[in-house]
């Protein structure tokens, strides 16, 4: 059994902590020293990357299903355990977290200068968000995982709020109420499983892993009940058409680094949600729904695109795009193939990073010219070659250019959804053609043609902006390269989360070592 | 005499005391109804008592401590009673009507 | 028969010993300067209360003691358990309420209006505890009663104590009003209960009743109406409605300090005597009772929450949250059945976690009193920018109150009842109080929301003698916290306390 057992390490209790320590050394900082600040902030931040890609080269890709597990009562009155442990899934979006925080401190680097709350603040969330997300992918315990999934609010919506643009205050007004009525929902879903595993095995609990194992055979009605619950809390952090509103207000008006933070990282919890909750909890309940969510998914690819080519903000116009692609994650999600589900997983990585270097690129623009509107650009690329080129390869990312990680996921997503939902398919296709038209169009106007009035100073990239572009634009070229690491991560995982759905990949099956074009 | 005839007087000068704080709206009649209301507490305790020939005396003894109770409510309730007249110069409760929730932060205001 | 009686000093010692010290404090008043005074009131009532805290603990720890027994067995005063679980929950309520209230007071023979004088305050403070203590270990009717009294008559004054307040009066008049005629009512029925059983005895009057209701007639049916009585008075205490209308109008005529005190311990002490009294005393009658603490429950906290929504004013808001409560302290007990002891578990959980947490709330208010007098919920607009941790703390309590993270103090709060009353088989009550739970988080979002809009105020600093505000806040603070992270314990102790 060398192969299967797993370190004993508690990676993730570690990892989630030393973002909190890093909180209260910021803390512990004088207000003034603003210096001292950022760098703990950033030193904090490589140091849990490096924690994480050490947690990363001992995860066995063939091994037990949850690893680095741990599992202490905390209210046994409740059956509530502090439990944590890492699958595949939980593995790549922590990793995935772990290389963004640092991103997004650096970029961030002048964000807080002119804020109402000062430095230190703006850092020390930036932190206890990343710790908390840590949590929440961590995390084998229902009600500890809810425990954390309400907590990210806290942060974001003083991030949103204190430190965004002029309509800060109604946007993360309006973002907390979206996610407080979705977690309300979750909440009575999360009482409900607790009474039914009362109800089903002998004492009631919320250890994840004993509610997979203990093979809970929900009635119908309540798997209903209950998949909606956490489905719509999930869908509207995700967020899925049509509870997506609150996100083009947010992203719009949050500084960039917490877009970036907001759409890429935070939001996948809801995708993540479905892979871990409602497919293998309610199984009966996700095969009955899946065609009606996957019309959602659709619908909400070619809306959140055509959207997305109607707006003059660029930062609204990522936003749209990103209600477009987590249709394409939902979509994977929801067809129960393993190509669709590694793929959707893949997704939501390579989303992250492609999402993130478009947000980024979107804020050096508006820094420089003080505005948002593609209507006030134009030739930035003759002023600014090295700029330009970094605004022309985030998008491609965007519109999944062959040899770039996006469109390896995209591509695993349309075949895995072809298998099963022909028509599904098809249309979402569709999709990736507007999002060339969004995509270019916005490049085009922004980096090409006559420069105007008001670009003609633009300075190229600084060197800090240009260490915080380069390492996600190396991913995402990397990772369209060489995703196979990755996806042996992800794929026993996701075999795992679909058995009690769907047992066996109906053919034709692909191959999903597939790599990408060579 | 009978048990039943100490409970029926009892039972009157319960209803009257009862009917007494729902009608009056002096605060020192108000008083008085409780005080009936109490007394017939009182009556019935001391009849059961003598009835039940109880060698404990359980009944009697209550109700000394019962007429205790109703002498300290007294005493509390007229000092409060008093300190109402001296600032609002009234006495009658339906007339006491600062804390009430009809728009309670506009009379606030009109407080302070 | 010998006419002395052996007194255990060491089971009745809390009440001894905050007794004791009332007088003290009011000894000192008399023949101390008043430069001595203002340091030495407030801290000897403090150490006073620690002192009880502490001897309360010692008698949790050891075996349970009686006291004022009967030579046909039965005590009137036990401290077990559930006597030394209220007994703390009472005293570490008082803790927080004596720092509470320290800016209200003034030492000076002659005090300015607004304040209160320290001394009286103090004493008749300590008094009403003494009451609290009794009620809890109280076993016969005239021991709770006499406690219930001594609980009510200084609270009626310490409601309107604080000089030349109008308001402050009329809630003490309608406060007394309503007592009195609740303690009528209370002590009516507990002579027809003594008419049909013959005791005062809470054991004795068990097994009669027992007898009692097996032969239906005349006097089961006046036994049933003594019981009812005896509840219609308690709930008065415990302001459940329909008995609540005093409430609302005390508490925002009261010093804030006094209304937290009367939300928290004055409602432990209403639930000790009404536990005892349901639990021990009229078992037999469960039938009856039942159904009425159901209804009483259910109403409590549907029109609680539904009046709470259109509040304007931030102590009115928390009263009639307080009502609400109420009705979910009831939930547990409707139960009246097999299961009656998990539902005694469930309350006594939850009233230990609702001390907590609306003390904390109601320590916000003292706070956030100072910046805005009025105290309208409006002005707590933007408070986050004014009063960070006021703002911090006040939002702890109030998702505490509603039940949601991040004071999941208060979600287990919920869960626990919720958990009694279906074991019990009172779901209906359970979808009731499922429905209220949702429109209770309305109107505390409102507010806590309404405190974390962004605003562009500069922060206030704080006053002198608002550190002691401060600190109170804090520990009610520190306990939900705790309670949030680790709540294992408080259970445990519930269900020791539960185990009679």
């Amino acid at each position: 059994m060398d192969v299967t057992s797993s370190s004993n390490f508690p990676w993730v209790t570690v990892l989630a902590l030393l973002p909190l320590i890093g909180t209260l050394g910021i803390m512990l900082t004088p207000r003034e020293s603003h210096d001292t600040v950022k760098r703990v902030a950033l030193g904090t931040s490589l140091v849990t990357l490096a924690g994480t890609v050490a947690m990363c080269l001992e995860y066995k890709t063939n091994g037990a299903r949850f690893q680095f597990v741990q599992s202490y009562d905390w209210i046994k009155a409740f059956g509530v355990h502090y439990a944590v442990g890492v699958d595949g899934i939980a593995l790549v979006l922590i990793l995935m977290t772990a290389v963004l925080t640092p991103v997004i401190i650096l970029a961030s680097w002048h964000e807080a200068e002119d804020g109402k709350r000062g430095v230190r603040t703006f850092f020390a969330l930036l932190l206890a968000t990343e710790a908390i997300i840590l949590g929440v992918f961590g995390s084998l315990d229902v009600f500890l995982f809810y425990v954390l999934f309400e907590a990210m609010l806290i942060p974001i919506y003083f991030l949103i709020g204190s430190y965004g643009g002029p309509r800060r205050s109604y946007a993360a007004v309006k973002f907390l109420l979206y996610s407080l009525a979705g977690g309300l929902l979750m909440l009575v879903a999360v009482i409900a499983l607790f009474v039914v595993s009362a109800h089903r095995l002998k004492h009631g609990t919320f250890d994840y892993r004993a509610l997979l194992a203990g093979d809970l055979h929900i009635g119908h009605g309540e798997q209903v009940a209950l998949f909606l619950g956490f489905f719509i809390a999930f869908a509207i952090k995700a967020p899925l058409w049509p509870f997506h509103t609150w996100l083009p207000d947010a992203a719009a008006e949050a500084p960039t680094g917490v877009a970036v933070m907001l759409v890429g990282v935070l939001d996948k919890v809801g995708t993540f949600g479905f892979l871990r909750f409602c497919i293998p909890l309610f199984p009966w309940a996700a095969r009955e729904l899946a065609p009606y969510i996957l019309g959602l998914c659709v619908t909400g690819i070619l809306y959140g695109a055509l959207l997305a080519i109607g707006q003059r903000d660029m930062k609204r116009l990522v936003a749209y795009s990103s209600v477009s692609h987590f249709g394409f994650i939902a979509l994977g999600i929801f067809a129960f193939t393993t190509q669709g589900g590694s793929g959707a997983t893949l997704y939501m990585v390579n989303h992250a990073f492609s999402t993130g270097a478009l947000f980024l690129v979107v804020g050096f623009l508006a820094s420089r010219r003080g505005s948002r509107m593609i209507d006030d650009f134009g030739g930035a690329a003759k002023v600014a070659p090295w700029l330009g080129a970094a605004v022309l390869v985030a998008g491609l990312s965007a519109l999944s250019l062959p040899g770039l990680s996006t469109f390896v996921s995209e591509f695993l997503v349309l075949v895995g959804t072809f298998t099963v939902h022909r028509w599904f398919a098809v249309v979402a296709i569709f999709g990736i053609v507007l999002a060339a038209v969004y995509v270019l169009w916005m490049v085009q106007r922004t980096i090409h043609g006559p420069v105007r009035e008001g670009i003609e100073t633009f300075r190229d990239l600084g060197s800090r902006e240009a260490w915080v572009i380069a390492p996600v634009l190396a991913v995402i070229v990397v990772l369209g390269i060489y995703p196979k690491p990755l996806l042996d991560a992800i794929n026993p995982a996701v075999k795992h989360t679909f058995s009690t759905v769907r047992p066996h990949d109906p053919a034709p099956s692909v191959p999903v070592t597939l790599g990408g074009p060579r | 005499m009978h048990l039943s005839l100490a409970l029926l007087l009892s039972a009157l000068l319960f209803g009257v005391g009862v009917y007494g704080v729902l009608a009056r709206r002096n605060a020192i009649a108000l008083l008085m109804a409780v005080e009936l209301m109490l007394n017939a507490a009182n009556l019935d305790l001391v009849a059961f008592d003598a009835w039940f020939k109880d060698a404990l005396h359980a009944g009697q003894v209550f109700a000394l401590f019962v007429v205790v109770v109703a002498a300290a409510e007294v005493g509390v309730g007229l000092a409060i009673v008093l300190a109402v007249f001296r600032l609002r110069q009234t006495v009658a409760v339906d007339e006491l009507r600062q804390l009430a929730d009809v728009d309670p932060v506009l009379r606030v205001d009109a407080d302070a | 028969m010998s006419l002395t009686q052996s007194i255990d000093y060491a089971a009745i010692s809390p009440p001894l010993v905050v007794v004791v010290t009332a007088v003290a404090v009011l000894l000192a008043d008399l023949f101390v300067s008043a430069e001595v005074r203002r340091r030495l009131l407030a801290p000897l009532a403090l150490a006073g209360t620690l002192g009880a805290l502490g001897a309360t603990a010692w008698l949790a720890t050891g075996p349970a003691r009686s006291t004022f027994c009967l030579a046909g067995g039965g005590c009137s005063y036990v401290a077990d358990g559930f006597a030394t679980y209220f007994q703390t929950i009472v005293l570490a309520a008082l803790v927080v309420v004596l720092l509470l209230s320290y800016p209200l007071f003034d030492e000076r023979e002659r005090v300015p209006p607004g304040q209160v004088p320290a001394a009286e305050f103090l004493a008749l403070m300590l008094m009403s505890v003494s009451g609290m203590l009794v009620v809890a270990a109280g076993r016969d009717l005239l021991t709770l009663l006499i406690g219930l009294e001594v609980v009510s008559l200084p609270a009626f004054v310490l409601v309107g104590l604080r000089r030349g307040d109008p308001r402050g009066v009329e809630a003490a008049l309608k406060f007394f009003v309503f007592s009195v005629v609740s303690t009528a009512l209370t002590i009516y029925g507990i002579a027809l209960v003594y008419g049909t059983t013959g005791s005062i005895e809470l054991h004795h009057i068990a097994h009669a009743l027992s007898t009692r209701h097996a032969h239906s007639g005349a006097m089961s049916a006046t036994a049933a109406a003594g019981v009812v009585l005896v509840l219609v008075g308690f709930g008065f205490k415990i302001a459940a409605v329909p008995f609540h209308f005093w409430a609302p109008d005390t508490y925002q005529g009261a010093p804030v300090p006094v209304a937290a005190f009367l939300s928290v311990a004055s409602k432990a002490a209403g639930f000790a005597g009404l536990i005892v009294l349901l639990v021990v005393g009229f078992r037999p009658y469960a039938d009856v009772w039942g159904p009425a603490v159901g209804v009483l429950a259910a109403v409590s906290m549907t029109v609680g929450n539904l009046v709470a929504l259109r509040q304007r004013n931030v102590v009115r808001l928390l009263a009639w949250s307080t009502v609400a409560h109420a009705g979910y302290l009831l939930m547990p007990l409707a139960v009246a059945s097999s299961q009656l002891r998990e539902g005694v578990r469930a309350t006594l959980a939850y009233l230990g976690i609702y001390a907590a947490m609306n003390l904390g709330a109601f320590g916000c208010a003292v706070l956030v009193r100072r910046l805005h007098p009025r105290l309208a919920i409006e002005d707590l607009r933007g408070l986050v920018t004014r009063a960070p941790l006021t703002a911090v703390a006040f939002g702890l309590f109030l998702t505490a109150l509603a039940g949601l993270p991040p004071g999941v103090a208060g979600l287990f709060a919920k869960v626990v009842v919720f958990r009694a009353a279906v074991h019990g088989h009172v779901t209906w009550l359970a979808v009731v109080a499922a429905v209220n739970t949702v429109i209770g988080l309305a109107y505390y979002l409102r507010v806590a929301a309404l405190m974390f809009v962004p605003a562009d105020d500069a922060p206030v600093a704080p006053s002198s003698r608002t550190w002691s505000v401060s600190a109170g806040v804090a520990i009610a603070a520190a306990v939900t916290v705790v309670l949030s992270v680790y709540p294992q314990p408080l259970l445990h102790l519930a269900s020791t306390a539960a185990q009679r």
